[in-house]
């Protein structure tokens, strides 16, 4: 399944259940890993800062990738509510590791929303993208943002069935 | 049952203390606790540290979780070893595969103690001040 | 039996197996039960807000409205009562959404996640949780046998 650029139609069924097992994916791991409340924020217009990057890619069932954009501020959120741990206590290798792993969590809740319980799932190591020039563009990425309890973060998934 | 002996094995060191604290929180906190980073690294741990349950993740570098447990049932001192391999991939079909190679339970992430207490039971809990 | 009440944002712990610890009208407040089932002994609050430090004059004034400061508090009387955390076990109800709007977070939802997170920290299990939902909910723990009953509209159940 491919988007078609620049045709002006309402979101399509495909698309509409995709966004919702992203969002759906997105909403639970955050709570149930770093008990923060997530909202989506589907009218957000502007840019939101952030630092780093992290990805992943699948390979099936569908083929795609995943990348996440967030604010230290909402990665400090995140890491210190899942070690109970303040952000300096911590290294940067665990803090880095804890932030691959949320995603790891999330693209598994995300496929399994998709495509169900009976298909192989086959997933890439999560990464941290220090160059901003290596990172996938697709004008057919759908882009996502959320409130996690005040912090802006979003996310952009590219999918080809 | 008592697991006195506990082998965690996944790359993520985040993972590792999460499946830790899932397993103290359902009671097991009177296990000893190792960690392999790794398949190989924890094959090479159990040349000469015995244990009671190991429990793996499945994507990881150098040897991952199916190959770790299809060495583990080769061999005689380590065959009989329990294994729980917990997944962000975990589904049905995953659960299907790794029953052959005698994986006793497929869980998927993130753990919960909940999940702990289907697959094995209650452990006996300790410590008297909250 | 004797009927001690716990309004929101307080908290109550008994040994007096003839007695119950109730709270009422949890919209999206949640209540955490403790019971200590070796020893009978019980304990419960009630928490309106997930975090103190949105108002800090009123966490220190009256602590156990909020979870982060409220519930360690509730820890420390169920120790000082003589309650063992090996022997006990932790259930929590309400939580519910009552505001209907897409405007404003759901206060429910964060008392739910701010507890999960304490107790994480703590290393403690929730055994039931009843959480959730549009209803307001009661909820009464009989110290003699450990029973808890959640209602709502005139229906009961035990969790």
């Amino acid at each position: 399944m491919h988007w078609e650029k620049g045709k002006e139609r309402a979101m399509s069924f495909n698309e509409q259940s995709i966004s919702e097992a992203f969002n759906k994916a997105v909403i639970k791991t955050f709570a149930d890993m770093a008990f923060i409340d997530v909202i989506s924020e589907h009218h957000h217009e502007g840019n939101i800062s952030y630092s780093g990057i992290m990805g992943l890619e699948f390979s099936h069932p569908g083929r795609g990738y995943i990348l996440f954009y967030m604010t230290k501020d909402c990665k400090k959120h995140l890491v210190e509510n899942i070690y109970g741990e303040e952000w300096i206590n911590l290294s940067d290798m665990e803090i880095d590791d804890c932030l691959l792993e949320i995603l790891n969590v999330l693209a598994g809740e995300f496929l399994k929303n998709l495509y169900g319980e009976r298909e192989k799932v086959a997933m890439s190591f999560p990464r941290l993208y220090f160059d901003e020039e290596t990172v996938p563009v697709d004008p057919g990425q759908l882009k996502f943002v959320y409130n996690g309890e005040g912090a802006l973060f979003f996310a952009r998934l590219s999918l080809d069935e | 049952m008592a697991y006195d002996k506990i082998l965690i094995v996944d790359d993520s060191v985040t993972s590792r203390m999460i499946i830790k604290r899932c397993f103290h929180i359902a009671g097991y906190e009177k296990s000893e606790y190792s960690e392999a980073e790794d398949g190989l690294a924890a094959l090479n741990f159990l040349k000469e540290h015995p244990v009671d349950l190991i429990v793996s993740d499945l994507n990881m570098p150098r040897m991952d979780g199916a190959t770790f447990v299809r060495r583990l049932k080769m061999k005689e001192g380590t065959s009989g070893i329990p294994v729980i391999i917990i997944s962000s991939m975990g589904n049905d079909a995953l659960r299907e595969e790794l029953k052959e190679t005698g994986v006793f339970s497929v869980l998927r992430k993130p753990l919960s103690p909940d999940k702990i207490l289907d697959a094995l039971g209650e452990g006996e809990g300790e410590g008297d001040e909250f | 039996m004797k009927l001690f009440e716990v309004g929101i944002g307080e908290l109550g712990v008994s040994s007096d197996r003839e007695s119950e610890i109730k709270t009422y009208a949890l919209g999206s407040c949640v209540a955490l039960v403790i019971y200590d089932k070796v020893n009978r002994i019980g304990g419960m609050i009630h928490i309106a807000l997930p975090y103190g430090e949105i108002n800090k004059e009123k966490a220190e004034k009256l602590p156990t409205y909020f979870a982060d400061t409220g519930l360690p508090l509730l820890f420390k009387k169920m120790n000082e009562i003589g309650a063992k955390r090996s022997t006990s076990w932790i259930k929590l109800v309400g939580g519910a959404s009552v505001i209907k709007s897409c405007e404003s977070f759901d206060i429910g939802k964060r008392n739910v996640l701010a507890v999960r997170k304490i107790l994480w920290n703590k290393k403690l299990r929730i055994v039931k949780e009843d959480v959730g939902g549009d209803y307001s909910r009661t909820v009464s723990l009989n110290i003699g046998d450990g029973s808890v009953t959640v209602s709502n509209s005139g229906k009961n159940w035990k969790i």
